[in-house]
């Protein structure tokens, strides 16, 4: 190729990089290392306001526009210096004051021999900085916002909880106000029940007794739950049988459970620890509570109550007791609210004869919590309804351990024991004595039903191990009959040789406190004889209910045995 | 022991540690009842069903069930359990019925391990 036909080539490419940089939107311009300009592009031209031939050969400095950096005057002479050092970049507000006009500088060092040139591009990024600067603005502005809201959203909440305080103990106190003389009027109608009325005057009467019954009912309740927050409900921490607790509560629901012709099961899965420290009082109003519940919602079928448990510690377990139902079930919609106060599902076809305060699953839940435990619900409509209460105690009693596990360390005085046990084999018997030998006791041995009846109607007697099946009269009918004698009642343990559920729940209704497996072995032995000591000392201090419980109907007095 | 017990041996335990140093003593005169006992009510059930007399069954069932279960024979008792819950429900009662042939074999196991148990005393 000829020198001519190259220079030709060279002037053609250098004419197109021409247009094509004249078509770049930034603005471009080369100047020699003394900052003297040597080639501009036409966004340049724009920039400064003039054509390319009047910008050759004079100082870019003297060319710029005046600019700012961060609201103050710069001078272009220190970009010189930079750019001679190598590539760099920075922003310039061509206005002291809004709108801004923004220009991103970049430059670099061209190294070209044998002059060096330097290149400048000027690129505009006024629209994008402002709408950064909106966005930043918009930013400020919500967190300023956000966090006056937010006084304001604390001052209500305090507000607010000045004023639950206030209103908690204006309930608290018109409560008690309201109390007494409500009391009156119980009384007063029950005696009025008690006087020859006509028809009419009794349906009216009746109607003032139950719907005082009810609103004292509420009023205690109210009275609870304002107590719990104003936190001033105390966890007692007294030891007491879990056995009798449970067994205690599912009688008090049996005419509950009789007008209704609903069957209660009760079961201790894994043998529970009987005896345990904590607030007995609480965990028997969690449950009557609970199973209340179960019976009114339920119109055909059974209640369930399963106790169950784990260790935590070795002086700790956690407690697992379970209702479950058959009843109406929940709804999803009520089933999130149900622990909260005064709720109460009004859409029920059934809602009208129900009655109740609203409150007694707000109690339960609050009162679990104060207990460290938790309860929970899982229900669906037309399902059925299942109540989880968990709840961390002690156990009265450490564990014994296999070093120090010989009977003779038993700590139980079993002196005040007079024990009759009616069991109609002679190796059963023989066991039995050899075993309670082993604990020191002495036992009297009745052969059949009609045997132990006439022994314990001489009186005498404070502990019966009883045989459930016997030829001639078994053991339920036995204890039956028995409750009825006219004699101090002893404490009846149910002999079985196996642990059914539904044979449980006879024993029950028969009137026996207590389950012995046969085979019959030494803890579990250990673990009834606890219970009736428990049982007995509580028996001579009167009943424990009827001292401590607060005056609520949930929480009343356990009636004598039939 | 070649073949395994049909015995509960938490039952013995504890039967052991009530006999304590007379335990030897304690087990003689337990099993001594037992196999005196047993066989009457064993035969007492053959017999009743041979009558197809399910009430005695029944009875007799029971009467061995808790002496069984009190020596460990729990499989024994289980046995006795079910055929005196379940005698109703058996159409044609005989000895060949399975559930009384469960209760005769798991008794001569019982009677057999107890007499073993003896000779080694």
């Amino acid at each position: 190729m000829s020198s001519a036909e190259l220079q030709e080539q060279l002037r053609r490419t250098l004419g197109r990089l021409e247009a094509a940089l004249s078509s770049v939107e930034d603005a471009l311009v080369l100047t020699d290392v003394n900052g003297r300009v040597e080639w501009t592009n036409r966004a340049f031209n724009q920039f400064v306001g003039q054509p390319r031939l009047l910008s050759l050969g004079r100082l870019l400095v003297e060319l710029m526009p005046p600019h700012y950096v961060e609201g103050s005057p710069e001078s272009s002479r220190d970009l010189l210096e930079e750019a001679r050092l190598g590539p760099g970049s920075l922003l310039w507000d061509l206005s002291p004051t809004p709108p801004r006009r923004v220009v991103e500088v970049k430059w670099s060092p061209v190294n070209l021999n044998p002059d060096p040139s330097l290149v400048f591009v000027f690129r505009d990024l006024t629209e994008i900085t402002i709408a950064q600067d909106q966005i930043i603005r918009a930013r400020d502005t919500l967190e300023h916002d956000v966090a006056a809201r937010t006084l304001e959203l604390q001052q209500a909440r305090d507000e607010a909880l000045a004023a639950k305080g206030a209103m908690g103990q204006f309930l608290s106190t018109i409560s008690h106000e309201i109390r007494t003389p409500l009391n009156a009027v119980i009384g007063m109608s029950d005696l009025l029940l008690d006087i020859s009325l006509d028809l009419q005057q009794q349906e009216l009467v009746q109607t003032i007794n139950s719907s005082a019954e009810l609103l004292l009912r509420l009023i205690n309740d109210i009275l609870d739950l304002s107590k719990i927050e104003a936190k001033k409900l105390t966890i007692a921490s007294e030891a007491f049988s879990l056995r009798s607790l449970v067994l205690d509560c599912c009688r008090m629901m049996d005419a509950a459970l009789r007008a209704k012709h609903l069957e209660l099961r009760c079961s201790f899965c894994d043998d529970p620890p009987d005896g345990l420290i904590g607030d007995g009082l609480r965990i028997r109003q969690i449950l009557l509570n609970l199973l209340n519940n179960a019976i009114k919602f339920t119109n055909q079928g059974s209640i369930d109550v399963k106790i169950g448990w784990r260790p935590l510690a070795p002086d700790s377990i956690e407690l697992d007791l379970t209702v479950d139902d058959t009843g109406t079930g929940i709804s999803e919609d009520f089933l999130s609210k149900i622990f909260q106060d005064f709720s109460q599902e009004h859409n029920q076809a059934h809602a009208s004869h129900q009655q109740g305060t609203g409150l007694g699953l707000a109690i339960c839940d609050r009162l679990c919590h104060l207990m460290g435990g938790g309860i929970e619900v899982q229900s669906q409509l037309g399902q059925g309804s299942r109540f989880h209460v968990r709840l961390p105690l002690k156990r009265s009693a450490p564990e014994v351990s296999p070093v120090s596990g010989s009977d003779e360390s038993l700590d139980l005085d079993l002196s005040s024991v007079r024990l009759l046990a009616v069991e109609d084999n002679r190796i059963n018997q023989r066991v039995l004595e050899l075993l309670l030998a082993k604990l020191s006791l002495k036992v009297e041995f009745a052969d059949c039903g009609e045997d132990a009846l006439e022994r314990l109607s001489e009186g005498g007697f404070n502990l019966v191990l009883m045989d459930l099946q016997m030829p001639g009269i078994d053991g339920r009918e036995a204890t039956c009959r028995l409750r009825a004698l006219p004699i101090s009642q002893p404490y009846v343990v149910a002999l079985t040789a196996f642990a059914l559920e539904d044979q449980q729940q006879a024993c029950l209704e028969a009137g026996m406190q207590d389950f012995l497996t046969k085979p019959v072995r030494v803890p579990a032995l250990r673990g009834c004889l606890q219970r009736f000591l428990h049982w007995n000392a509580h028996r001579q201090g009167g009943s424990v209910l009827s001292e401590l419980a607060p005056p609520s109907a949930a929480l009343a007095p356990l009636e004598s045995s039939p | 022991m070649t073949t395994p017990s049909v015995l509960d041996q938490r039952v013995w335990e504890d039967l052991r540690a009530l006999g304590g140093s007379e335990a030897d003593a304690l087990i003689l005169e337990l099993i001594s009842m037992y196999l005196e006992d047993a066989p009457i009510q064993l035969e007492a059930i053959r017999e009743a069903v041979r009558q197809s007399d399910r009430r005695a069954i029944a009875f007799h069932a029971h009467a061995l069930r808790s002496p069984s279960a009190s020596l460990g024979g729990l499989g024994l008792a289980e046995a006795c359990a079910a055929l005196e819950a379940g005698v109703d429900a058996i159409d044609s009662l005989s000895l060949e019925s399975p559930q009384v042939q469960k209760l005769l074999a798991e008794s001569e196991q019982v009677v057999e391990e107890l007499r073993s148990m003896i000779r080694d005393l």
